[in-house]
């Protein structure tokens, strides 16, 4: 298994990416470098392993014996800095050496077919990110006080998290049944007319970047709600920026996630034709009928900060979008407070709707 | 000290509890109902006094019926206590639903906590709208007569 290690270009110390300065640093030397002083020392080093299109499927042949019930899944590499074997999951395209925490960009994952087109850097530093969790958390009344404490936060990881992204030209039509009411009054008599009207609406539409994830697990639901990303920091892909973070490649192929993609896409074509259906009181969709007429796939690294945490003997996880701080996950709830809650505002309704009650009567 | 303090913090406590007690057993207790001696030439009486109602009244069951009719809008209204046989099942049944929903709403935001829109389809995904048809096939009118209340 090939790997990259970035090291600072005056001490040879591993370099890490700083979302705060957006610059690569050096935490030996306190050296820092620009996107562009790093490609002109690295980039013959992207390209060359760019070049050499290495299959999705790395034979795992240095597995040693002993690790055979896990060679499918997982992949053994040997640190540069340290020289011990790690172990990584099949997944695993950025690491750190678990003993000398040097981090390892695994290249072979990372390159042909499995190069990403597109990375967003990370915006949003560690500290930020658990600074942004628990000024959330504090909001949150019902959370259990043992919950927000800083000891219970020590999983908090910077993810680069793989997604397809889908620019898709759609032709379409929706048919929808809307009717227009009117009430009036003559005398004792109460009018309602009622309208029915025919809509057709058709036209394309033009989806850009339409984020699919490209990882199939227990996260892929996290990953989605994540979302929106701002294109604005979209740069070209260079490993150089999962230096100091972990990154998953993709498991899934176009055609494997090509209906769900279709799926999501007709829904949010429904929505966009039905939005210029209005002056109606109701409007039913009849039938939609959608069709492609261009289709890209591009495929790109997004940042991550997953937060794993355990409450009660129930694992939690908690993700925030690494460039705009966007929350998604379960949080715990306190039933104690839940229910204290629950009894103070049935004896106030109570008591207000038995007060209202009285007066009325 | 501390003990005297302390002594004394019960006493008040305890007396304040009694008194709290005893008020409260008072007010429970309800007086037993007096029928009133109303006679006619009171009824004239209170409706001089008054130039507001005028009050008639009729022997009943259990005492006298007092009807108080308004001069102006001849509207009559007879004085009635609270329905708490109607009242206190509803106020229950409003309660528990309304803080039934309250805490389900919680738990799902707890739950599933920044489930929004994961798509800016209103900035991402521009429609070129080609055709636009509304074509009404249907019209139809129904009316509803109005019972209104008698005045009289």
């Amino acid at each position: 298994m090939e790997t990259v290690s970035y090291k600072c270009i005056n001490c040879e110390a591993p370099l890490q990416y700083n979302p705060q300065k957006l610059k690569f640093y050096c935490e030996y030397c306190r050296s820092e470098y620009t996107e562009d002083q790093l490609r002109a020392h690295f980039g013959s080093l992207d390209q060359q392993l760019n070049q050499q299109a290495v299959s999705e499927d790395v034979a795992p042949t240095d597995v040693p014996e002993g690790f055979e019930e896990f060679s499918s899944n997982t992949v053994m590499y040997t640190c540069q800095s340290c020289g011990a074997e790690v172990i990584t999951d099949k997944t695993t395209a950025a690491t750190f050496c678990i003993y000398c925490h040097n981090p390892v960009v695994l290249s072979n994952r990372l390159t042909g077919a499995f190069k990403p087109d597109r990375v967003i850097p990370f915006q949003i530093a560690e500290q930020d990110a658990q600074d942004r969790f628990f000024a959330f958390c504090a909001k949150k009344r019902f959370l259990p006080k043992s919950f927000i404490a800083q000891a219970e936060l020590d999983k908090i990881k910077g993810v680069y998290y793989p997604y397809w992204l889908v620019d898709s030209l759609k032709d379409g039509c929706l048919y929808a049944t809307a009717k227009k009411i009117r009430t009036w009054t003559v005398g004792d008599e109460e009018y309602t007319e009622t309208k029915t009207y025919r809509v057709k609406r058709a036209g394309k539409i033009d989806f850009h970047d339409f984020p699919y994830p490209a990882l199939n697990g227990e996260h892929s639901k996290a990953l989605k709600y994540v979302n929106p990303y701002d294109d604005k920091d979209f740069r070209p892909f260079t490993m150089a920026y999962l230096s100091g973070f972990l990154a998953e490649k993709r498991n899934t192929e176009r055609t494997d996630v090509q209906t769900d993609v279709d799926k999501e896409l007709k829904e949010y074509a429904t929505r966009i034709y039905k939005n210029t259906i209005t002056d109606y009181d109701t409007v039913e969709v009849n039938s939609v009928e959608v069709h492609t007429l261009q289709e890209k796939w591009n495929y790109a690294l997004m940042p991550v900060w997953m937060m794993n945490f355990q409450y009660e003997g129930k694992d939690y996880l908690y993700a925030m979008n690494g460039q705009t701080g966007k929350n998604y996950g379960e949080l715990p709830i306190s039933k104690g407070k839940l229910a204290a809650f629950a009894a103070i505002l049935f004896v106030l309704l109570l008591a207000i709707c038995m007060l209202g009650g009285w007066f009325l009567s | 000290m501390m003990k005297k303090l302390f002594q004394r913090t019960v006493m008040v406590c305890g007396t304040a509890a009694v008194l709290m007690a005893g008020g409260l057993s008072a007010a429970a207790v309800t007086p037993e109902e007096v029928p009133v001696p109303l006679t006619e030439a009171a009824a004239v009486t209170i409706a001089e006094e008054e130039r507001l109602v005028t009050v008639s009244v009729t022997e009943g069951d259990a005492g006298y019926d007092i009807v108080l009719t308004d001069t102006d809008t001849k509207d009559d209204s007879q004085k009635k206590s609270p329905n708490w046989g109607m009242i206190i099942p509803v106020s229950l049944v409003i309660s528990l639903v309304v803080t039934g929903i309250a805490v389900w709403m919680i738990y799902r935001g707890y739950k599933y906590n920044g489930m929004t829109e994961p798509y800016e389809f209103k900035n991402k995904a521009p429609l070129d709208l080609k055709e636009r048809e509304d074509d009404l096939i249907d019209v139809h009118v129904t009316s509803v007569h109005i019972n209104r209340g008698n005045d009289n």
